[in-house]
This record gives C-alpha cells, structure tokens and sequence, in this order.
C-alpha cells in the first residue's frame, strides 16, 4: 500500500456532468404518491433505527433499502419515475438519520446527574421539538453547502451510499439484468442473514481473544459476518478499509493488551463502577470489553474529536468558500434563469428559518433553562450546527454514512458548550439539561446532514430538483419525528426496570448517551478523563501527520474491531477484484458494486426486520412467549454446539469465516463477470 | 554515457588510453575521505540508524583538489579517490547495524574485534565482487542501472569539463563544523533544547542541536522522515503517558523493579518503551525482508543462471586494459584465508561450521546485494532485512543441531555481522565498478582501490564505536550480589572505567536478575563471584540507540535465549502491524518508536526545509537528482559529525580535558545561563527556558543556511 497524499480537489466544477434525468425534461417528482410512501418508509425505518440504536448503538443507512422497496412497491401503482422513487428515499431516509441522532443524545437525560432533574424533560413533546428542530437546521444548513460539496466535488467526495442509492434508482428503472445484480445481492443477502441471525447456524461474530496469561494479553480480533460489511468495505476499498481497521489493531492489539498488562483487574472495575455502570453489567463483560467501556471509548472520544477538529480546520477554506458563494449566489438574486436541477430553497429562506428556530427555542416554555439559558443554548445549537452540519456531509461524501463519527462530533460539541457554560459561571447540575439539548440538537442535525447529503448526492446524479428534494427532506423530519419520540417514550416504560427505566437497562445500554451524560457529568463536575483524552489526540495528531486522513483512522479506533475487520475485509475483496479486472475496474457501476450495494441493503432490511422480530416476539429473554425466535434458533445452536464439541471449540468461529469467505467468493464471482455496464454515470 | 549493451561499449577512457589511476595522492586523499565519512557514518548510524551516501560528495571533493598533472587527464584518480573514500561508508554502516548488538547481547564492545569485523567483512565484499563483475556489470550493462554508481560516472565526466563545484561541500563542512563547534566546545548553545507540556504529564517536546542531523533529514526528503518522527511521537506523546497514567495505581510490573508511580518519562522508556520499540523494529524488519523475498529470490536464480552460462561457456578474458580483473588464484586464495582467519583467530571465538556458513550467506546475499544495488540503488537496498534473513537462517541451523543459549547468541552475531557489512560493501562495490566500467576504470586497479578503501576505514569506524560507547557509558555501584558461576564462566574480561580493575562482563536477565534488581549489564569480581558494578554502555542510550543492532539483538535472543519480556515485544509486533495497514514502511516508522524523539526531531526539521525548498525552487518532491541541498547537507553532515565525535571523545577523558574545556574554551557557555537569569523561565501551559529559544532559534537558522544553499545554480 503506497502512500498517495489526499487527492487535489479537481480543477473547477464538473461542468461537462450529465445526469440521468437531463435538466431541461420535466418529470413527475414531488407527487403525493411518493410524498405519502416516503413518509410511511421514514416511520417505519424511524422506529426500527431507534430500537437498533438503543441497543446495540449502531444503525444502518436506510436510503437504499427504501430505493429497492420504493421501485418495487410504486410499481403497483402505475408507472413511477425515477425521480418519484428518488423523492420517496429522500424523505424515507431522513427518518432514519433522524432517528439515530434521537437516539445516540435524548435517553442521556436520564443519565444526568441527580440534581439536573433531566428526566422531567424526558417527555414526548419535549423530544419532538428537539428532534425537528435539529432535523430541519440539517436540512437547512445543507441548503447553501449542496453546490460545493456535491457540485464542485463531485468527482474528489464519492459519498458512497448516495452514489450507491443512485445505482439502485437507476437499475430499477432500466430492469433487467442491472437491477438483477442488485436484487440477487438482497436475496443472497437476506438468505445468509436469515440463517446467520435468525437461526444460528453460524457466529454472527467470530472472535478471537487471547487469553490473561498469554504474551499479548486480552488481543482482540473479531468480524461480525454480515453482509452490509462485506459490502460497505466493497464500496469503500482496500484504502480507507486498512485505515480504519489500523484504528482498531491499534485499539483491541496494542491498547487494550498494554492496559492490560498496566492495570489490574481489580481497578478496571472500580473505574466502571465510578463512570456509572451497573455492577451486574460490569460482572457480564469480559475483560477486554471492561477495558474497552473504561479506557478505549475515552481515548477514542478523544482521537474522533481531535480528528474532527483537524478535519474542520482543513475543511475551513472549503467552508469558507462556500459560504461566500452562497452570499454571491443571494446577492445575485437570478432566482427564475436557472435550471431545474440548480434550483435551492433560496438562500434568505433559509437564514429566515433558521433564526426563526433558533428564537423559537430561546421563547418555548417546555424547554430547560431561563430565557438567557436558552438564548445561549439557540446561539450555541447555530453555531456548532453548522460547524458539524459542514464537517459531517463533507465526512460521509469522503468515507459514507456507516462510518460518521456522529458521536465524536457530539461529543466536541458537548465539550465547546460546556467550556462556555463554565466560562460563564453557568456550571452546574442545573444547566445539565441545557447543554445536553445543544449536543442533542446538533447531533441530530449532523447526523441528518449526513444522510441529506447522500441524497442530494443521489438527486445530483439521478437529475433530481434540489429545491423538491429539500422540501421532502422537511417533510420527512417531521413527519418521522411524530413517531421517533413515541417509539423511545414506549420503550423506556414498556421494558423498565427497578429503575424506573427501560433505557439504561441491559435490554437497551444506550452506548452512546450514556457517553453523552458522562461527558456532560464529567466537564461540569470537572473530573473528565483528560489525561485519556489528550492520548487519543496525541494519537489523531500522530495519524495525521504521517499524512493519512485521521478522521477515518479515529473511528476505527474508536468502533469495535467486530465492524471494522469485516468492512477491512470487503475492501480486500474490492482490491482483489480491482487488480484481476484491471483499468475497467474504475467505473462505478460496475456488477460487483451492485451486488455490493444489494449486500448492503438486504443486510440491513433483514437486521431491522429481526429487530422487529424480536420485538413482537418478547421482552425479555427469559419470557416464555419468547417461542418464536427460540423456537428457530435452536437447531442451528445445537448444530453450532454439535460442531464445537465434536471439531473444537474454534469451530464455530472458523465456520462463520468460512460463510463470510463464501459470500466474499460469491462478491468476486459477480464482481468479475463481463457485464455491459451503461450508466447514467459520467466517466 | 551509452546505454546500449555491453558488448559494443566505449567507456569514457577508452582501453586503448592510459592516464594515472593509482597514484599516492589519489589514494592518500580517498583514504582521508574516507576515514571521514566512515566516522561520520558511524555517528550517524549509531544515532539515528541512518546513514547518506558518500561517493558523490567525495567525487566533487576529488575534483576540486586532485587538477589534472602535465597535460593528463585526472579522471581515474579522481575515481580511485571516491572509490577508496566510499567503502567508509558502506563499511560503517554495515558495522553499526549490527555489531552494538554485542552490548544488547552482554557482550564488551571492543575496538579489536569491531575492526577485525569490518576488516574480514569488507575485504570479503571485495573478493566476492571480483568474478561478479564480468556477470553484473559487464555483461548486464543495459539491464542493471545501479543508479548511485551511474550519477556518479556522471558527476566525474562532468567534472572534467569543469561542470561540478565542491564549493557546497567545503561550505557545508565549514558551516556544520562551525554550528557543532559553538555548542561542543565553546557552550554557547544547549546540546539539547525542550519544551515540556504541563497539562500532557510525562510529556516533552526536544529537538537535539545536532547539525548532521538536519542535514540527514535533508537528504532522506520529508515524506521518511515525517514518518520517523511519528513514531516517536507514538512513543512519547502516546505510549509514555499511558504508562504513566495508567501504571500510577499499580503494583510494580516487570520487567521493571519498581512502581510506574514513581518513574519519570526516562524510567517508562527505559523500562517498558525500549522493548515495545525494540519489538517493532524487529516486526518491521522481518515485513522488509518479507516484502523484499521476490526481488531477492528473482536476483539469485537471474545471477545464477547467468554464473552458470558462464562457466558452461569458458570464457575467454580479453587482454584490454579496462578488462584485467584481480587473477582468479588471489581471490580463491584470500577468501580461504580470511575463512580460515575467521575460524582460528581467538576474538571471534568461530567455529568451523561457522566460518563456513560465513562464506556461503556472503556469497549468496552478496551476490543478491550486488543485483538488488543495480536494480532500485543503494539507498533503497534492504540491508537490515537480508541480514536478519542471515541471523534466521543462522539460527535456525544452530536450533536444528541444538546450539542454544548465549554462547551461540554471540556466535550468531558475529556470523551475521561479518555478512552484513561482506554484502553491504558488496553493493557499494558494485555502484564503485559501475562507476569505473562507465569512466574507463582498469578493473583490477579498482579492487586494489577498494581493498586500501577497507584497511583504512576499519581503523576509524572501530575507534569512533568504541570512543563513542566508551563516552556515555555509566558505570554505578550496586550493593553486591552474587551471581550464578555459569554466567560468570562465559562472560568475557573488561575493565572498569571507575576503578580500573577486571571484572566479567555479565548481562542478567529478566529472571536471572535477583528480585528488587532491574535487569541489565553488571561486573561481576570473578574472585567473589559478587556484581559490583551495573554498567550502562553508551550504545542503546539515549544519544547512541543503535536501532538496527538493537533489532538484531532481538531477533537472536527471540529464537536463541528466548529470555525476552515478550509482552512488550509482542506490543511492538502489533504496533507495526498497525503500521502496515496505515500504508507506510513500518521499519522506518518502528526505528522512530525506538529513538527518543529529541533525535528525530532534528531529522524532521531537516525534512521540513527539504520540502520548503523543493517547493521553493520548483523541484519534484523529495527528487533524487538534486546537486546543491544534498551536497552541502552532506558537507554539513561530514564536518559537525566530526566534531561530534571529537568533543565526545574528549569529553570521555575525563581527568584530562573535561575541567580543562569548561574553563578555557567554553567560553560562550556563559550566554544560555545568563539568559536564562536574565529573562526567566517561561510557564503555562508550555514551560521552557529562554536558553532553549535561543537553541530552537540557531538550529532555524542553520536550516535557512540550507534552504539558501539548495537555491539551484545560474
């Protein structure tokens, strides 16, 4: 792997672009049709996001698997254009960022300090307006960014998801053997997630930990089998594949086997039980997820911020400039000569609607804190919002949507609002509340920005109208938000414990707001783990002038090695095909990307659909109408026992690779098959 | 220069025309210049682990100073001059990388056997390169570009048409002697500079006030050496404060005696960072080798198949005067004699089997040496890597007939070392013959040059390690203990410098050491049987870490003794991996996790003027072919390195010159304390001194002398 430095940005705009739908053909769009399906999608995958989210603090990218759904599903009801379906993923997907940024920030009102009393405003209207103010600011600070970010680089930003969404549109329309790729990628997909998660006949993560005593004690290595990875580290390559899983060697083989060897056992668990973790969760833990929970997540906190940091100063002449156009582009007022595919909310609408906002949360009585509280909390939220909102599409155009450090964003929010509280003289548990609605707000506006990019990147390519895609987006958020508040209100009652609380219970540890609550705890009562901080960006600092993207290294350090092994792997994969096809292996609708997208979103509609499962099925797994699930996951526990016993205990593991390399086979089968590939792609 | 193929070339000289070649003052001045280098070398590699090539800057020196005598041309002198001055180079780094690792191993390093080393390996390149000749250099002239050797061809013929000019070199000697001089001898300047980070505890930023340094990080381009002090800064920015941070609460945790608690950053390192790096050299050497494998696979079976057309075909040497090679019979007969040397003579302490595997790894990785040098350059040649293949192979043999233990740990390396510098000089050679066959060299003149090339660097580079090592070692007591006789049995005689009586020379262990007492080098009284002394040698110190020789330490403890703190080593292993994946070479980015970070900071900042100049004047990044930095780097390295060695070596004799020094010539050491009084210590956030500015403030200005002087010529 030679080392490149980053890519120059390409000289000027891609003027010479075509998209799909070329500008001067006017199709139907904004139809009610797809206005009313995407909104259906977006509750649906809203819902399901918050479930995942709170669970295992993951979520996946929802825009293709509306794709595939809407083509399919509009179909039914007459002819449906391309641009119909590209509206209905645009609004259905806004409910999933949504939904994760809900989830990653609001339950840490529930972790706050004791005197904060941030559980009264753990309320459905409360969550609501947070939720769609943060979603609409995302769309609304995307609004000037769209002609830099996806305009001028389209060719240096790949935003692989948005590109891969546009493929799916695209070969859905077309039929035949391009949409096959895809849908025989869903159904390979679904079959191996279904046997994988729903019946057990194989690990969903084959791991390998050394063990205490060994010469590198508690090394780490692990992949979660599954085909989203497979598929996301396809799209993104080998490159930016290595990168981030040299994050996690560095997390789960250097860190966790030195602190292992630095810190007894004994203090790892007093330093948990410190942070605020449950005893019985601790005691459920192995050794390195216990160092993990204590030391890792911090240093990684502390690498993703610095990488941020470092990602944003870099971006800055970007930003800058972008903002300039956009002022250029207002003073010009030229509004009615443009073409259909250049056409944003106009820029004073949104200037307009975002102080409107902002002064609608500095007035609304429900909120936490006194006028000036909240004047400085509506200040702040525009601020760093659009500081993240700017670094996040930029983020997911480089590297996707999977890997977006939402929360190490949140996080340098959380830390800028907190330093400026306590400047202040504003510290205190009272304040807690506050500062957690700006992290909550921005995170979600980060994390809809990403998802907004994606699909201005896919109507970018598809032909789209900006300004409808923009509306839609609007739509979207406020529709999911009806429901993104519900879902989280009904689970944290419906599964409470002796807490009071579902969320914060094993059944739905919340990872990331209980980081969240920890940041906030930890800079307002001033006991945060700089010294753990300062290591991870020492760390970011040392990746970045080695002249590697820091960012995607931080994440990787700062994520389990279960993901970024696989995806680690997918871009093996993606090496491999590229070095047999050879030069033709540039274009990006190519079969093996089809397929990889097919991977993709068949992985990530069956995981939802097991989660939902497993909702209707039962709480707790220990209840007896838990049958279903159990029912179907026995014989292949009993295979996977079988085996274990009878070839060793390695042998479930070796059984899952062994599936993985068989589905990676099969990618490397589709990926070279000579297929006449005629995009709607520029070359 | 025709590139076309062997057969119908003309060199410059033609055969037909005689000019002087091995004339006295030819060789007088190459031996001179090569004893320069060679020493600088040394320091360099000892330092740093690195070490920039000699043959052209020594080639524009020739130049300047031999003028052509009654009417003849003066280009084979000029040629015998950097072939003579260029083995000093090769030699001493093939040395550093690998005998140090006698010390790491518990061994004496002494000025005999280090010369006897460089002597047996450098003269056997020689021989080896001999019939080689015809085959790589001759025979394959259109195929095999050795690129130094050819540059320097170029250079020479430029210089006969009055096209070079020293004046870069001679500058650059005066301008780095000048800048070491102010801080060695008169004090001006601080030796080390530093800031510390209050809010980051265990942390420092330092740069050392090393000229040759700056000029290494020049020649070596920014993208090497921003990845070298990254790994220092993984060590000191990342690694040590986690120890410290983490290890506070802690019980003591071997290898070390005492808590982390009470350690400071030098304790950590010492005792935990110095493994963990020691462990990711290693790691990265064995990638190079293994990255290298198909090149050094592809080179043997190519030079064997075309060795063995050769002898099928009998060919007939011609009578021209630029074909006569050094007779067959000298060769058979020194190299049996240099086997046999190596067999009997008592220092090596060889054994048959020994002396024969030295011949055969030297003809083998000799021969691959020599290819590898024609096809991507000296610089780019994976000496470390194949002579780690070397010490495995060594090693291997040794554990399949069940020589372990530390008596084969020193046999393994002198193996090894012999080999290394056998295949290192090999590849200069090549680059030397190169040269000559372009210019019109005769052959045999040549390999007589590159002999008296060898006999008078080994004098040098033995000394300059010895005085070196000898400078910063520190010997203090200890409260006796007795140690176990068979330690004592195989461990070899050394006076102490304190008292100045014999002791043995033995290295305890992890487990060998008693509990409380930290693992190290310790004088054993053999009267008593009791340690009385632990002596700490200069070499893996903080000024002399010895990178590559610690890595071969390493890998013969690992498959020999195995009385390693795996632990660590495996954390390195894992660091390099790590590496690997960010898409770098992970040996140079491992050797800055061993260096402390005072020592490659300098080479950064070397680096950093590089790529403002480069960008400056409109050059490629990091290019090769770049005359006026890189010559004037390379007189700024030659003459500070000097200088370096001389105030060590005097400042080691402590009873002579050390009060002497401080009182009469030190005169400016006056100005950093007065400033520091003056103006106070600056704290914050950041805390250093007024004396340090002034240090970072005349290193900056050095790096500007640099950056002018790259400005290209009108």
């Amino acid at each position: 792997l030679a080392h490149e430095p980053p890519p120059e940005p390409a000289p000027g705009p891609a003027g010479d672009f075509k998209p799909y739908i070329p500008p001067e053909v006017e199709v139907p769009e904004f139809t009610p049709k797809a206005v009313i399906f995407g909104s259906i999608f977006g509750i649906i995958f809203g819902a399901s996001t918050v479930y995942l989210a709170l669970k295992a603090g993951l979520t996946v990218s929802a825009s293709i698997p509306i794709a595939v759904l809407s083509i399919s599903v509009l179909r039914l009801f007459g002819r449906a254009t391309i641009l119909e379906n590209n509206i209905v993923q645009t609004i259905g997907s806004a409910g999933e960022s949504v939904a994760a940024g809900v989830a990653f920030t609001i339950p840490a009102l529930i972790f706050l300090s004791p005197g904060a009393n941030g559980v009264a405003y753990f309320e459905y209207l409360q969550i609501m307006m947070l939720a769609a103010t943060g979603g609409v600011l995302g769309v609304l600070f995307m609004v000037p960014l769209r002609r830099s970010l996806i305009v001028a680089e389209h060719r240096t930003l790949p935003y692989p998801e948005g590109t891969a969404c546009a493929e799916v549109l695209v070969a859905g329309e077309k039929g035949g053997r391009m949409a096959s790729l895809v849908f025989g990628g869903v159904i390979f997909a679904v079959i191996y997630k279904l046997l994988n998660t729903v019946f057990s006949f194989w690990k969903e993560a084959p791991s390998y930990v050394t063990p205490r005593a060994s010469v590198l004690p508690n090394a780490t290595v692990s992949a979660e089998v599954s085909p989203e990875y497979l598929g996301v580290g396809y799209i993104l390559g080998p490159r930016v594949g290595g990168i981030m899983v040299a994050g996690g060697i560095l997390s789960w083989v250097v860190l966790i086997p030195l602190l292992s060897l630095l810190v007894p056992e004994t203090r790892v668990v007093q330093d948990l039980a410190a942070i605020g973790h449950p005893d019985a969760t601790i005691q459920k833990w192995s050794e390195p997820k216990r160092l993990y929970e204590a030391y890792i997540r911090y240093i990684g906190a502390g690498a993703v911020t610095m990488a941020g940091i470092i990602t944003l100063i870099r971006t800055m002449p970007t930003i800058v400039r972008s903002l300039r156009e956009s002022i250029a582009a207002l003073r010009k007022r030229e509004a009615g000569g443009s073409l259909r595919t250049e056409r944003d909310i106009p820029i004073s609408v949104v200037a307009v609607g975002s102080l409107a906002l902002a002064l609608v949360l500095a007035v609304l009585p429900i909120l936490p804190g006194g006028f000036g509280g909240k004047l400085l909390m509506a200040i702040l939220m525009l601020v760093f919002g659009f500081l993240f909102v700017t670094v996040s599409s930029r983020i997911v155009g480089l590297i996707g949507s999977t890997s977006n450090p939402i929360s190490g964003m949140t996080i340098a929010t959380l830390l800028g609002t907190c330093l400026v509280f306590i400047s202040l003289g504003m510290g205190g548990d009272a304040n807690q509340p506050i500062a957690l609605s700006v992290g909550a707000i921005v995170c979600i506006a980060a994390a809809n920005a990403g998802a907004t990019s994606q699909d201005l990147k896919t109507g970018y390519l598809v032909g789209a109208t900006p300004i409808r895609q923009q509306v839609g987006l609007v739509i979207g958020v406020l529709v999911s938000t009806l429901v993104i508040g519900l879902t989280i209100k009904w689970l944290d009652s419906t599964y409470a414990d002796e807490t009071g609380h579902g969320i914060g219970s094993a059944r739905f540890p919340a990872p990331q707001a209980t980081l969240m609550a920890t940041v906030i705890k930890g800079v307002m009562s001033q006991n945060l783990p700089w010294g753990y901080v300062l290591v991870g960006a020492g760390l970011s600092l040392m990746v970045y002038l080695s002249g590697v993207s820091p960012l995607a290294w931080a994440v990787g350090a700062y994520l389990p090695i279960s993901t970024t092994m696989p995806i680690f792997l997918g871009g093996l994969v993606r090496g491999l095909v590229d070095r047999l096809r050879g030069a033709e292996a540039k274009s990006e609708v190519s079969p093996g990307m089809l397929f990889a997208t097919g991977l993709v979103a068949g992985g990530a509609l069956t995981g939802i659909a097991t989660g939902v499962l497993q909702w209707i099925d039962s709480p707790t797994a220990d209840d007896p109408r838990r049958t279903l699930l159990r029912a179907w996951q026995a014989p292949g526990e009993h295979f996977q026992e079988g085996i274990a016993s009878s070839l060793g205990a390695h042998a479930p593991d070796a059984l899952g690779l062994l599936c993985f390399a068989i589905m990676a086979a099969a990618l490397v089968g589709v990926a070279l098959r000579r297929v006449s590939v005629r995009g709607g792609e520029d070359r | 220069v025709s590139e076309e193929a062997g057969r119908s070339f003309t060199p410059h000289v033609p055969p037909g025309e005689s000019a002087p070649e091995l004339t006295f003052r030819a060789i007088a001045l190459g031996a001179v210049l090569g004893i320069v280098f060679g020493a600088a070398s040394t320091y360099l590699a000892l330092r740093v682990g690195i070490t920039t090539s000699a043959s052209v800057p020594i080639a524009v020196v020739a130049i300047a100073i031999l003028k052509r005598r009654r009417g003849q041309r003066a280009i084979l002198e000029h040629n015998v001059t950097q072939t003579v001055g260029s083995a000093g180079e090769s030699v001493a780094a093939a040395v550093v990388f690998t005998v140090p690792a006698l010390v790491f191993l518990g061994y004496p390093l002494e000025v005999g056997l280090t010369t006897l080393i460089a002597l047996t390996g450098g003269v056997l390149g020689v021989l080896l390169m001999v019939p080689l000749r015809r085959y790589l250099i001759v025979k394959e002239h259109g195929v095999l570009r050795y690129p130094e050797g050819k540059a320097c061809a170029e250079i020479l013929i430029a210089g006969e048409k009055g096209g070079t000019t020293a004046r870069k070199v001679f500058a650059g000697l005066a301008v780095g002697a000048g800048f070491k001089a102010v801080q060695a001898f008169l004090g001006g300047v601080k030796a080390s500079a530093g800031a510390s980070l209050d809010f980051f505890k265990g942390t420092r930023l330092a740069c050392d006030f090393e000229p040759p340094l700056l000029g290494v990080g020049y020649i070596i381009g920014y993208r090497t050496s921003v990845v070298m002090v990254a790994g220092s800064l993984l060590a000191a920015f990342v690694i040590v404060p986690l120890v410290l941070l983490f290890g506070a609460g802690s019980p003591p945790i071997p290898p070390a005696a005492a808590a982390i608690a009470g350690m400071t950053a030098d304790d950590v390192w010492e005792n935990y960072v110095k493994h963990i790096g020691a462990g990711a050299v290693a790691a990265g050497g064995i990638f190079g080798l293994i990255r290298a494998l198909p090149t050094i696979g592809s080179s043997l079976t190519a030079s064997f198949r075309s060795l063995g057309a050769a002898f099928g075909g009998a060919a007939a040497p011609s009578t021209a005067r630029t074909e006569r090679d050094t007779p067959l019979g000298i060769l058979v007969a020194g190299a049996i004699g240099i086997t046999v040397f190596i067999w009997l003579y008592p220092e090596f302490r060889m054994n048959l089997a020994g002396a024969a595997m030295v011949l055969a790894f030297a003809f083998i990785f000799g021969v691959v040496s020599s290819r590898i040098t024609g096809e991507v350059g000296s610089t780019s040649s994976p000496l470390s890597g194949m002579t780690i293949g070397v010490l495995m192979a060594t090693c291997g043999v040794f554990l399949a007939v069940g020589w372990q233990g530390s008596v084969y740990s020193r046999l393994a390396l002198m193996i090894g070392a012999v080999v290394c510098v056998a295949i290192s000089n090999a590849g200069t050679c090549s680059q030397d013959l190169k040269t000559g066959y372009l210019v019109g060299a005769t052959p045999v003149r040549q390999q007589g040059a590159l002999l008296i090339g060898v006999l008078s660097s080994v004098l040098a580079i033995g000394w300059t390690a010895y005085l070196l090592n000898a400078a910063e070692t520190v010997e203090e007591p200890v409260t006796p203990f007795a140690v176990a006789p068979d330690a004592i049995a195989r461990a070899e005689e050394i006076a102490a410098r304190e008292d100045g009586r014999l002791y043995r020379f033995v290295r305890l262990g992890a487990g060998e050491a008693p509990q409380g007492v930290e693992p190290g080098n310790f004088l054993v009284d053999p009267s008593t049987g009791e340690a009385r002394w632990r002596r700490s040698d200069g070499i893996g110190s903080d000024r002399l870490r010895a990178p590559q020789a610690r890595l071969m330490s390493v890998v013969i403890d690992g498959l020999l003794t195995r009385s390693l703190p795996w632990d660590l080593i495996f954390l390195g292993v894992a660091i390099a991996i790590f590496i690997e994946l960010l898409g770098f070479p992970s040996l140079t980015f491992s050797v800055g996790v061993y260096l402390p970070l005072s020592s490659t900071m300098p080479v950064f900042l070397g680096g950093l003027v590089r790529r403002i100049a480069d960008r400056r004047y409109g050059r490629a990044r990091d290019a090769e072919e770049e005359p006026e930095g890189v010559l004037y780097s390379s007189g700024v390295i030659a003459g500070a390195s000097i200088l370096a060695i001389v105030a060590a070596t005097l400042a080691f004799d402590t009873e002579r010159y050390k009060d002497g020094l401080h009182t009469t010539v030190a005169i400016l050491r006056g100005i950093p304390a007065w400033l520091d009084e003056r103006l106070g210590a600056i704290t914050g956030p950041i805390s250093l001194l007024p004396s340090d500015i002034l240090t970072f403030g005349i290193l900056g200005l050095l790096g500007y002398l640099i950056y002018r002087a790259a400005a290209p010529r009108r």
